[in-house]
C-alpha cells in the first residue's frame, strides 16, 4: 500500500457493506407433531416401498444411503427386489458376498424346481390320491433358503426398517411382500476409531473422528440413530474438490440456518481446501477481531449433542476435526464432560471456567495496574512482600512481565512442537529450572512467576482451544492497558472487549446470547439445569422443534 | 428479525444507565444539600411524580406509533419544527456527556492520576467511544444491558458493605429544611429521573412498542429503588455538610468498606465497573445524536457525524476550568436544560402534537412525517 492509498484510505469515507444475515423463524411451527411413519406398514409394491423410502431418505440429496435395485432369483422366477443400507455403516464383503450373490447369481437354491409345494399329509381313498400341501411363501423361502445370514428379522412397518438401516443393518424390499428382511451386515470402522487427543474427558464415549468422511459420518449416523438426519454431500475446492458433509436434523434444524450454511460453501471460490481450520475461516461472519465463530470438535458425542440441538455439524474429508455452527459464547466455554457429570459438579466447573477466563484473560494487566496505580488495594503486608521482591529486580514491571509472558508462550509452543517423548521434559525445563533460575538471577520477581504461572493454568482450563487462543492473545492488550492507565485502561479495555463481542453474530445469531439480546432461553443459558428440566432446545437456534423432552421426563416417579 | 431493534430489558437498561452515571458522581450530593434530612421521602416524592409524567408521555405517544419526538415534532410544525427540536436534543446529549466526562474524568484525576493531564484521561474516553460508536447502536445497547446490572448490583453491594458504618439517626429531622424545602423547592430533584428523556427516543426502536408503558413505569421504579439506596448510604453515613463537599460521594463511601484484613481498599474496583458504565452512556449519547442528526438531515451515511459530535464534546468536557465551574455546568445548566427541553418544549410538542390529531380524519397516513 502506497502514501497515497493509507492517506485515502484514512480520509475517503467507506460506507458499511456488512454482510447481516439472521435466522427467519421456520414456516413450520415450534411443536409440529412427530412424524406419522411409526404406524407406516410397508407395501406389498415395490414401486411404493421406493418412493417412501426415498421420500423419508431424502435420497436425492443424501449421500451416504443406497438403494441398489436388482432381480432375485428364488425357484426359477424372478422377482424384482431392493436393498437399502448406508454406505460406511456395513461390512461390503457381507454385503456382496452373504447377500445379493446367493439372491442374485444362480445357484442350486434359488434353481430348484422340484416340488413347489410342500406336502403336509397324503391319503388314498377311491384310488384317488388326496395330498394337503402348504402354498410356496417366498418370505419363507428367502429367510429360510436364501439369505445365509445368522440373523435375519422379518419387519412389517418402515419405522422399524429405517431403525435396523440406521444402525448398520441392511434392509431387502422384494416386491409381492408386504414385509421387509433387516439383515444384519453391521461393518463400520471400530478400532480404527481413536481415542481423542484434544477434548479428553472422564465419564464418556472415547471415540473420535479420524480422517475418513465416511467413516465419521457413520459415527455420527450411529450416535443419531435417526433417519431425519440428512448428510449432505458438497465439494469445495476447484482442485482439490473436497468432499464436505453437511449434517442436519430434518425436523430439527432451522432451515434458513441449513440454507444458509450451505449457501457459504457452495459459495467459496478457492483451489482448494484441505482442513477444517480453512473452511472455517472462509464461512465465519467476520474474521477481523480472532474471536472464533465455530465451533470445532474431535468428538462425534459433542457433535450430535449439537445436531440435536438444532445446530448444523459440517465434516471435511482428510479431517478429524469437524465444525459446529452456529455458536455461542457459552458454547465455548461448555465442556463433553458436562454432560455427563450431575448438575451440581457441572455447574461448579463452569463457574470454575469463568473464572479462568477472567484470569487468563486480565491477571496480568490487573497486577501490573494494581502494582502501578492501586496499590491501596492490597494489604499493606502484601504490599510490603510484592515490594520486597521486586527490590533487586532491574527491569520496569511491564518488561518483566511480557519477558514472562513470551517465554511461557515458546515454552508451550515448544513443547507442542517437539516429539512426544520430550515434550515433558522441555516444559519442566522451561518452567522449573528457567523459572528458578530467571528468580535467582534477579530478572524477575517470584510473585510474577506466581501471576504468570496462574495465568497460565487458567488458560489450559478453557475447553475450547481456538477460544483460549483468542484470550491468550487480548491479554497482552490488556496487559498494555493496564500499564498505560491501570484501572481506567482496563475498565475501558473490558468495555470495548463486550462490545466487540455484543457486535458479532454467528450464522444469524447473537454470539452473546441468550443475554445481549436478553431472552427467554428456556433453561438453555450457561449454567445448566438438572436433565429433567431441560425441555426446550435453545430459542435463539429458532428450531422448527422446541420441545426436547416431555414436561414430566421421568414418568416412573409419577407413576 | 430487524435491524437496530431492541427487547424491553434493553430499552429498560437504556433509561437506567443516564441514573446510574449521574448518580455515581453528582447527584446525591445534589439531591442532599437541596432537601437535606428529608432527602428520602423527597426522592420517593419525585420518583411519584416522575411515574406520573412518564405514563403521561407514553400516552400522549400513544397515538403516534413508532414515532419518536423528532417525527412528532415534524408532524406538528413541519421540517423547520423537526429542525429546531432535534438540534436542541443533540446539544442536549453533548453537553451532558461533555459535562459528565469533565466531572468524572476530574475524579479520576484527583483519585488516581494526579500527574496525569485530564485531557489524556478525556481524551482515552472519547476514543473508546469512537471505537465503539464503529461497531453500531446494537451493539452498544447489547452491551449496556450487559453493563448496567453489574453497576446497579455495585450499588446493592455498596448499600449492604457499609450498613455497618451507618448512622439511622441522620434521617432525622424528617423533613429535613421544612415541607416547602421538600415538596416544592425540592421539586427540582426531578432531574435525578432524566432517563425519562430516551422514552421520546424509544417508540421507533422498539420490538413490542405497545409495551412503552410498562417499560417507563418499570426503569422509573428500578430507577427510585437505586436512587433510595444511594441517597440512603450517603446520608447515613455522612452528615450532610460533609456530603455535600465531597467529589464523588459514593466514591468516598466505598472506601469504607472492609472485610476483615485483607479486603480494605476496595473503591477502585467500583471505579473499574463505573468507568465501563460511563464509556457505555457517552456512547449511547452520541450514538443517539447520531441517529438524530440523520433523521434532521436525512443523510445515508450518518457515521461520519461522529467527528465532529466527539470534537464538541471534548470542547464542552474541556470548558470547565476548576471544579465549581464544573458543577455549575453539572447542577445548573444541565438542571435547567433538563426542564426546559425534556419537560417543558417536548411535552408541550406532543400535546399540541395530540390536539392536531384529533383534528385530522382518520383515514389520513402518518407515515409520511417519518
Amino acid at each position: 500500500m502506497n502514501l497515497k492509498q493509507i492517506i485515502k484510505k484514512i480520509f475517503t469515507y467507506n460506507p458499511n457493506n456488512e454482510y447481516n444475515f439472521s435466522i427467519l423463524e421456520d414456516s413450520i411451527g415450534p411443536n409440529k407433531p412427530e412424524d406419522k411413519q411409526q404406524s407406516e406398514k410397508i407395501f406389498p409394491r415395490l414401486d411404493l416401498n421406493i418412493q417412501s423410502i426415498e421420500t423419508k431418505y431424502n435420497l436425492l440429496i443424501n449421500s451416504d444411503v443406497i438403494l441398489k435395485q436388482f432381480t432375485l432369483n428364488a425357484r426359477g422366477k424372478q422377482y424384482n427386489a431392493f436393498i437399502l443400507y448406508i454406505d460406511g455403516m456395513v461390512d461390503t464383503t457381507l454385503v456382496n458376498d452373504f447377500l445379493l450373490k446367493p439372491l442374485m447369481l444362480r445357484n442350486q437354491n434359488n434353481l430348484f424346481d422340484g416340488n413347489q409345494n410342500k406336502i403336509l399329509s397324503e391319503s388314498v381313498s377311491n384310488n384317488v390320491t388326496v395330498r394337503k400341501i402348504k402354498k410356496f411363501n417366498l418370505a419363507e423361502y428367502v429367510e429360510t433358503c436364501l439369505v445365509p445370514q445368522n440373523s435375519v428379522k422379518k419387519v412389517q412397518e418402515f419405522a422399524d426398517a429405517i431403525s435396523g438401516v440406521n444402525s448398520g443393518d441392511c434392509a431387502l424390499f422384494i416386491d409381492t411382500l408386504d414385509i421387509a428382511f433387516d439383515v444384519d451386515v453391521k461393518g463400520f470402522k471400530q478400532r480404527s476409531v481413536d481415542t481423542p487427543t484434544n477434548e479428553i474427558i472422564i465419564k464418556g464415549p472415547h471415540e473420535a473422528f479420524v480422517e475418513n468422511i465416511r467413516t465419521n459420518t457413520s459415527l455420527v449416523r450411529r450416535i443419531v440413530n435417526n433417519e431425519n438426519l440428512i448428510i449432505e454431500n458438497l465439494e469445495v475446492g476447484k482442485i482439490s474438490k473436497t468432499k464436505c458433509a453437511v449434517c442436519y436434523m430434518k425436523n430439527i434444524t432451522n432451515s434458513s440456518l441449513v440454507a444458509e450454511v450451505k449457501y457459504r460453501m457452495n459459495n467459496i471460490d478457492i483451489d482448494s481446501l484441505l482442513s477444517s481450520g480453512q473452511l472455517e475461516q472462509l464461512i465465519e461472519d467476520t474474521d477481523m477481531y480472532g474471536i472464533p465463530q465455530i465451533l470445532s470438535t474431535e468428538r462425534p458425542d459433542k457433535a450430535t449433542k449439537y445436531l440435536l440441538q438444532g445446530r448444523v455439524v459440517v465434516i471435511i474429508n482428510g479431517n478429524p476435526y469437524c465444525l459446529i455452527m452456529p455458536a455461542t459464547l457459552i458454547d465455548f466455554l461448555s465442556s463433553p464432560e458436562d454432560t455427563n457429570l450431575s448438575t451440581l459438579f457441572a455447574n461448579f466447573l463452569k463457574a470454575l471456567r469463568i473464572i479462568a477466563v477472567v484470569l487468563t484473560l486480565l491477571l496480568p494487566g490487573m497486577y501490573i495496574a494494581v502494582t502501578s496505580f492501586h496499590q491501596e488495594i492490597l494489604p499493606t503486608e502484601i504490599l510490603f512482600s510484592t515490594l520486597a521482591a521486586r527490590e533487586q529486580v532491574p527491569f520496569p514491571i511491564i518488561f518483566e512481565l511480557l519477558i514472562m509472558d513470551f517465554s511461557f508462550e515458546l515454552i508451550r509452543e515448544a513443547g507442542l512442537r517437539v516429539p512426544s517423548p520430550i515434550g515433558p521434559t522441555i516444559s519442566i525445563v522451561g518452567a522449573l529450572i528457567l523459572g528458578d533460575a530467571a528468580v535467582n538471577a534477579n530478572i524477575v520477581s517470584p510473585i510474577l512467576i506466581i501471576v504468570v504461572a496462574i495465568t497460565g493454568i487458567s488458560s489450559f482450563a478453557i475447553p475450547d482451544f481456538s477460544f483460549g487462543f483468542h484470550l491468550r492473545v487480548y491479554r497482552f492488550v490488556f496487559t498494555l492497558l493496564g500499564f498505560t492507565a491501570g484501572f481506567l485502561g482496563i475498565g475501558l479495555g473490558i468495555y470495548v472487549y463486550i462490545c466487540l463481542i455484543c457486535n458479532i453474530k454467528s450464522f444469524g445469531v447473537q454470539y452473546t446470547a441468550p443475554f445481549a439480546p436478553a431472552m427467554n432461553s428456556k433453561n438453555n443459558g450457561y449454567f445448566i439445569p438438572p436433565i429433567w428440566k431441560q425441555e426446550y432446545r435453545a430459542t435463539f437456534l429458532s428450531p422448527k422443534k422446541e420441545k426436547a423432552q416431555s414436561h414430566i421426563s421421568m414418568k416412573w416417579k409419577n407413576n | 428479525m430487524t435491524n437496530n431493534k431492541i427487547g424491553n430489558f434493553e430499552a429498560i437498561a437504556l433509561i437506567l444507565t443516564i441514573v446510574i452515571n449521574h448518580t455515581v458522581l453528582t447527584l446525591p450530593k445534589t439531591i442532599v444539600s437541596t432537601t437535606k434530612s428529608s432527602s428520602l421521602i423527597n426522592i420517593v416524592y419525585v420518583g411519584i411524580i416522575a411515574i406520573c409524567i412518564s405514563i403521561l408521555i407514553c400516552n400522549l405517544l400513544k397515538k403516534f406509533v413508532g414515532f419518536d419526538i423528532i417525527d412528532v415534532a415534524t408532524f406538528l410544525g413541519g421540517n423547520t419544527l423537526r429542525n429546531i427540536l432535534g438540534i436542541l436534543f443533540i446539544v442536549y446529549f453533548l453537553f451532558s456527556a461533555g459535562s459528565l466526562l469533565h466531572n468524572f474524568c476530574s475524579c479520576l484525576q484527583i483519585a488516581f492520576y494526579s500527574l496525569t493531564n485530564i485531557l489524556f484521561l478525556i481524551l482515552l474516553f472519547l476514543i473508546v467511544v469512537y471505537i465503539t460508536c464503529n461497531f453500531g447502536f446494537n451493539s452498544i445497547i447489547k452491551t449496556n444491558l450487559l453493563i448496567v446490572p453489574i453497576a446497579l448490583l455495585s450499588i446493592v453491594f455498596l448499600f449492604i458493605a457499609n450498613t455497618k458504618n451507618f448512622n439511622l439517626q441522620r434521617i432525622f429531622p424528617i423533613l429535613g429544611d421544612g415541607f416547602s424545602a421538600t415538596f416544592v423547592s425540592g421539586l427540582s430533584n426531578l432531574v435525578a429521573f432524566s432517563g425519562i428523556v430516551f422514552l421520546y427516543f424509544l417508540p421507533p426502536y422498539l420490538k413490542e412498542s405497545e409495551k412503552l408503558k410498562k417499560i417507563a413505569v418499570s426503569s422509573v421504579i428500578i430507577s427510585l429503588v437505586y436512587l433510595l439506596l444511594s441517597i440512603s448510604t450517603i446520608l447515613f453515613m455522612f452528615n450532610f455538610f460533609t456530603a455535600t463537599e465531597e467529589l464523588m460521594p459514593l466514591y468516598s463511601a466505598a472506601r469504607y468498606i472492609e472485610f476483615g484484613n485483607f479486603f480494605q481498599r476496595l473503591d477502585s474496583v467500583f471505579l473499574l465497573i463505573w468507568i465501563m458504565s460511563l464509556a457505555c452512556y457517552v456512547s449511547i449519547l452520541v450514538i443517539f445524536s447520531m441517529s438524530i442528526m440523520k433523521k434532521i438531515t436525512n443523510i445515508k451515511h450518518y457515521n461520519s457525524t461522529i467527528y465532529p459530535f466527539l470534537l464538541i464534546i471534548l470542547g464542552v468536557s474541556l470548558l470547565p476550568s476548576n471544579a465549581s465551574i464544573a458543577n455549575l455546568f453539572e447542577n445548573v445548566i444541565y438542571k435547567y436544560a433538563y426542564f426546559i427541553l425534556v419537560l417543558g418544549i417536548s411535552l408541550t410538542v406532543l400535546i399540541l402534537a395530540n390536539l392536531k390529531h384529533s383534528k385530522i380524519p382518520e383515514s389520513s397516513n402518518l407515515k409520511e412525517y417519518k
